[in-house]
């Protein structure tokens, strides 16, 4: 039942529909881009290095493979934080988590709810975003085998290419689940949106900045951000199995830590907006 | 004797470092329409945030119906419904949709008693209406409303009449009155407006700086207030050193031809004599009625100067502190 009201507050919340627009928006300029420039040069011309080139790589598998790369550190966890952040803060801003609080609901079922509320929208919008990105490659430039160029050239038929995008956008849900958990956590601390959102933000540039600086090497493995392109272990041949279930257990630690916060300090605070 | 509902035992809450409500122990009995007063910053809002659950105490505890709002906080507003301080909604919702997951809240309820408690506020009309379009008084009517939604015994309403017109004030009060007399509701109802709270309440509870510092029924508190005299005189402030010598006299207010003063009636004609003797002119003496008003403003300027007192300042100054 709760689940199902925090689910219809945000469909019909007109914020939620930012992220699904951005995405669309960016996979548009994305396909205006690939029409009008050559921003895969390098890769054709790795391409003819070594084969006989005839078509080209240029396709649905190829854009919505492309389209991780170029989203997991930006646009995905930015329109997360944004739903996540306003999940207990701008409801606790606007009074509606007074008239809420008033009636005999439980604090941690009203938490637990929206906090699931909000794993169903990372899901939707980042298999939304694949799916977009796939048609739309499929419409434009058809469909084919996925080449990869990283750290040689992999190509993948048709068939074994999709389950394995299937299988990185999950890895970018999980990602996305440990941005927006901490975007809760602190939505539930601070009882502000923007500050929930900002703050998840630095959270996950800080962490990633921290993994660059070699004095820190020790804690690149317990930092979620060096396993935020475990995904790419999957466009290799073996798949990095050890590796993405290591990325995928350290991303979960990371989200079951910040749910509970969020949900201890949710049920302990006063509401005083 | 009718059943406690709402009783606080010794609630207090401290912000940082500040005392919002100060050992406050209060009883509310079954049909009880409870008035909850006091100056802004007092504490009556606090105190409601901790009846709903809303707000933990530092001290001391609530309980509605005889359970505790902390521990047994679930069955303890189940029979509950609450207003508190202005009413906010979700505004890309309409007033229906608004009160359908109010009620999922509280259990769940029928459509038809949405619509039955959307009349009693006056919306049904704009029951399909998103509440972004609405007033604030239409929002106040709906906080009212889902207040209601699920049949509660207990009505917790915090200043249910704020932005409403004079005739919106009006229904409002008469919708209190109809809850408590036909359907025998208990309603506890913080208000600024003294002659709302006089026409409506059976008891009520005043609080300063967090503490009560007064609480009965209502006609034995204007009672006990009752024996204030207006004197229309040609000259005030002679007329007060004058009547300053009564003995047990004492002067509530003055305006520019008259003092209202507390004094025991066999003491009447001697106020009376000693005026005339003085060369004051009389024009007339009127024995004034005692409302809550009085009665609440007297009180709270008592305890300020009380305070004042043990903080060695004069009344002057405490008049502006409290100002301020």
């Amino acid at each position: 039942m709760l689940l199902r009201i925090e689910f219809t507050k945000l469909w019909r919340k007109p914020r939620t529909y930012l992220g699904f627009a951005g995405m669309a928006a960016l996979i548009g300029l994305m396909f205006v881009g690939m029409k009008l420039g050559h921003p895969f040069r390098h890769i054709e011309e790795t391409l003819e290095r070594h084969f006989i080139v005839s078509g080209s790589f240029l396709n649905a598998e190829f854009i919505a493979k492309h389209l991780i790369h170029g989203v997991i550190f930006t646009f995905l966890p930015l329109f997360t934080a944004m739903v996540f952040g306003d999940l207990i803060a701008s409801e606790a801003a606007d009074g509606t988590m007074r008239t809420m609080l008033c009636r005999p609901v439980s604090r941690i079922r009203v938490g637990v709810a929206k906090y699931l509320t909000g794993v169903g929208y990372v899901g939707a919008l980042t298999f939304g975003t694949g799916l977009g990105a796939f048609l739309a490659g499929w419409l434009v430039f058809g469909k084919g085998n996925l080449v990869v160029v990283d750290n040689g050239i992999w190509i993948f038929t048709e068939a074994d290419a999709i389950p394995r995008l299937i299988a990185a956008y999950g890895l970018a849900a999980v990602s996305m689940l440990t941005v927006g958990s901490i975007a809760f956590a602190l939505s539930s601390l601070l009882s502000n949106a923007n500050g929930s959102i900002i703050g998840a933000m630095v959270a996950m540039y800080g962490l990633a900045v921290i993994g660059e600086i070699e004095y820190f090497e020790f804690l690149k493995p317990y930092l979620f951000t060096s396993h935020m392109d475990s995904w790419r272990g999957l466009f290799a041949d073996p798949i990095k199995t050890g590796d993405i279930w290591r990325a995928v257990g350290v991303m979960l630690i990371y989200s079951a830590v910040f749910c509970a916060a969020g949900l201890v300090v949710f049920r302990r605070k006063d509401v005083l907006s | 004797m009718r059943g406690v509902v709402l009783e606080t035992k010794s609630l207090t809450k401290d912000f940082g470092g500040r005392r919002a409500v100060d050992d406050l122990s209060l009883q509310v009995h079954a049909g009880d329409v409870y008035g909850f007063l006091g100056p802004n910053g007092a504490g009556k809002s606090t105190t409601i945030r901790m009846l709903v659950g809303l707000v933990r105490p530092t001290r001391g505890s609530s309980r509605l119906f005889g359970m505790d709002v902390q521990a047994e906080r679930g069955s303890a507003l189940a029979r509950t419904g609450a207003l508190v301080e202005s009413p906010s909604f979700y505004k890309y919702l309409s007033a229906r949709e608004n009160l359908r997951i109010l009620a999922c809240l509280s259990g769940g309820c029928a459509e038809k008693r949405i619509d039955e408690v959307l009349d009693l506020v006056g919306l049904l009309d704009r029951a399909r209406d998103k509440v972004g379009c609405f007033s604030h008084g239409m929002r106040q009517r709906l906080g009212i409303a889902q207040a209601l939604l699920p049949d509660p015994e207990l009505i917790i309403l915090d200043e249910p009449t704020t932005g409403l017109d004079p005739e919106g004030m009006k229904h409002v009060r008469e919708l209190i009155v109809h809850l408590a007399k036909d359907l025998g509701k208990t309603i506890f109802l913080s208000s600024h407006l003294l002659h709302e709270v006089e026409q409506v309440c059976t008891r009520v509870g005043i609080v300063n700086r967090g503490k009560l510092v007064r609480e009965g029924d209502v006609s034995s508190l204007l009672g006990a207030e009752a024996g204030v005299i207006e004197f229309k005189v040609g000259d005030v402030v002679r007329a007060a050193e004058v009547l300053g010598t009564i003995p047990g006299g004492r002067i509530v207010s003055r305006t520019e031809s008259t003092l209202s003063v507390r004094i025991e009636p066999n003491r009447i004609p001697e106020a009376n004599r000693a005026l005339v003797q003085s060369g004051v002119d009389l024009h007339t003496v009127t024995a004034k009625a005692a409302s809550l008003e009085d009665f609440y403003l007297n009180l709270v300027q008592d305890c300020d100067d009380l305070d004042a007192t043990e903080r060695g300042m004069t009344s002057e100054e405490s008049a502006d502190a409290a100002q301020d």
